[in-house]
């Protein structure tokens, strides 16, 4: 081949390949494109789609490691059954436990609560947050209370609920309602101070009325760290429940774990934990699930899907 | 669309000529007058504009240069009504923009401003950020969806209705931002240094495009830069403020008909224009 001929070849390569890398490393809107636009979301949204199982194969993995390392200290190293059950012995008492009536009536009555606890906390949270967060007198009038109150380990109370409002439910709704409380009072007081400025000028510019600047900004802004709070109030709700059914009363699944713990059963002790677990995820996936339903436009919402 | 056809009437015109310029009478905004006093902790007080007066006609693109702190952005927000005046008066239309402690609805709903950031709602698509004018004005939805097309097409980002603000780079959000300014065909826009984030060949392309805009929908703009050179570019007068306190130190007419080309920028008299303000912005140097 004649050497020019080559060397324009080769120089016509180096340009496509230039080219090529250029459109995918330059913003849509350099690549001359409104029409590439839309393809290069695609192409990202097929990235996004490929990474995406890797959690649904690894998380099976890790579980049947976690299993097989169990299963091996148990029979390798004699460990006694009251302390660690083998994970086929914690099976067979997860399967007794749901074949169990009465199981499931211990579930309802710790769902109740917690749900019950939850939705206190979070009506008494937007109410207090939204006005300590407009009114900042107020909040630094109150801060050295508010402190106090949330440094105290709330867990200290159940004993005083249970004075005051019996063995029953009501105590536990109570103690769960204060645990989830103050993660969404703080969360919207941060919420309704951190409206951007510049977004206040835009509807400040266009003479928006009171009405419509909550509804078009102030309520979408602080949705974000709503959201944020609720997350950390569901698991807190389901720790001030099962918490207060240690110390108090005869229902829930709290009270089982007592039950299993006086009984030495060990077995039966690891399958409530189990359920719980299951609980708490299936309460926090709720909460997580209405988030992706209410804000999808948010980053917390939009990262997750980028794993 | 430029009032000033004749390219070789450039000069430096001082306050009170510029005042008395064309079409004075039938000025589309007129500042009287306006001192800004900010009032800071323990009574201390900054002035940040003292005593200033300008008139702009309708159809006319006047930019506001001068260093950082010396009132230009203060200046737009108190033409848009984001600021109240300490004394003196806005007229918008011949008319006060203040009306008691309130300003005069009428009045705000023919501006579109748009700011160093674009500001979207990240919440909203673009087609939604865009309408957002409309939508505070009771416009129902088809017609909302139509009109946000239609500015997508004259701002280049037909395609991306649907997207989220965070999917566009910063350039597309800036033009979804001045699509959104334009939503309701507001007579005046208010623009603060909309492309300062950009990179200069964006920006030379998102200044042709307004250029486009502006001589397309007639608008009256009032442009915040640091730029000179897009000043002049762009403007039929350049207004030159001072520092400490805002004071408007030149006014100075372009007498380039617009639209223009980017080759006017290697035209004797543009340079000339340019090379007497850079002077003139040395000097407020000097005196610092």
């Amino acid at each position: 081949m004649d050497l020019d001929e080559e060397l324009a070849g080769r120089r016509r390569l180096a340009g496509e390949a230039r080219r090529e890398r250029g459109t995918s490393d330059r913003a849509p809107e350099e690549q001359g494109g409104v029409a590439k636009g839309p393809q290069a979301r695609r192409s990202e949204a097929e990235a996004i789609e490929r990474s995406n199982w890797l959690p649904w194969v690894s998380t099976p993995i890790v579980l049947l490691l976690v299993l097989a390392v169990w299963t091996l200290a148990v029979s390798v190293f004699g460990v006694s059954e009251f302390i660690l059950p083998t994970p086929a012995d914690v099976g067979e008492a997860v399967l007794r436990m749901l074949a169990d009536a009465s199981t499931w009536g211990h579930v309802a009555i710790t769902l109740t609560e917690v749900a019950l606890g939850f939705l206190a906390a979070l009506v008494f949270g937007l109410v207090a947050g939204v006005v300590l967060g407009r009114a900042e007198w107020l909040e630094r009038a109150l801060r050295p209370v508010l402190v106090a109150v949330q440094v105290v380990p709330k867990v200290a109370f159940i004993p005083l609920f249970v004075i005051w409002f019996g063995f029953g439910v009501t105590s536990k709704i109570i103690m769960a309602a204060t645990l989830a409380f103050f993660p969404i009072m703080l969360n919207v007081m941060l919420g309704v101070r951190s409206v951007e400025r510049g977004h206040r000028d835009v509807m400040l510019g266009l003479g928006a009325r009171r009405w419509a600047t909550f509804r078009d900004l102030e309520l979408p802004s602080t949705l974000p760290y709503v959201f944020a709070g609720m997350e950390v109030a569901i698991v807190f709700a389901v720790i001030g429940a099962v918490v207060g059914e240690f110390l108090g009363g005869s229902e829930g699944l709290g009270y089982l774990v007592v039950v299993s713990l006086n009984a030495l059963d060990a077995p039966q002790l690891f399958a409530v934990i189990l359920l719980l677990a299951a609980l708490g995820c299936l309460l926090y996936l709720v909460v997580n699930g209405a988030k992706r339903f209410v804000i999808p436009w948010h980053e917390s919402v939009l990262a997750a899907d980028r794993p | 669309m430029s009032k000033l056809s004749d390219p070789t009437r450039i000069g430096t015109a001082r306050v009170g000529e510029s005042l008395a310029g064309p079409g004075a009478g039938t000025a589309e905004l007129e500042l009287r007058e306006v001192d800004k006093i900010y009032k800071g902790r323990r009574g201390a007080t900054t002035e940040a504009l003292r005593g200033i007066s300008l008139a702009v006609r309708a159809g006319e693109f006047v930019s506001l240069v001068g260093r950082s702190g010396c009132g230009k952005t203060t200046l737009l927000r108190i033409l848009g009504g984001l600021v109240t005046p300490s004394s003196g008066h806005v007229l918008i239309g011949g008319s006060d923009l203040w009306k008691g402690s309130g300003r005069d609805p009428a009045a705000l709903e023919k501006f579109g401003m748009v700011f160093q950031e674009a500001n979207l709602f990240p919440w909203f698509s673009i087609e939604d950020n865009i309408a957002l004018p409309l939508k505070l004005r009771g416009v129902d939805k088809r017609r909302r969806r139509e009109r946000a097309g239609e500015l997508c097409e004259l701002v280049g980002l037909s395609g991306f209705e649907k997207a989220y603000p965070r999917e566009l780079s910063g350039g597309m959000r800036q033009r979804a931002a001045i699509a959104r300014a334009l939503s309701y065909d507001p007579s005046i826009l208010l623009m603060d240094e909309p492309f300062g984030a950009l990179d200069a060949l964006t920006r030379d392309r998102m200044n042709l495009e307004l250029q486009r805009i502006s001589v397309v929908t007639g608008a009256t703009v009032v442009f915040v830069t640091h730029s000179i050179t897009e000043a002049v570019f762009l403007s039929d007068r350049v207004v030159l403020l001072s520092p400490r306190p805002g004071r408007i130190r030149s006014v100075t007419p372009v007498g380039f008909p617009r639209p223009r080309s980017l080759e006017v920028e290697t035209e004797t008299g543009f340079q000339e224009v340019v090379r007497r303000l850079r002077r003139e912005l040395d000097e407020e140097g000097e005196e610092d």
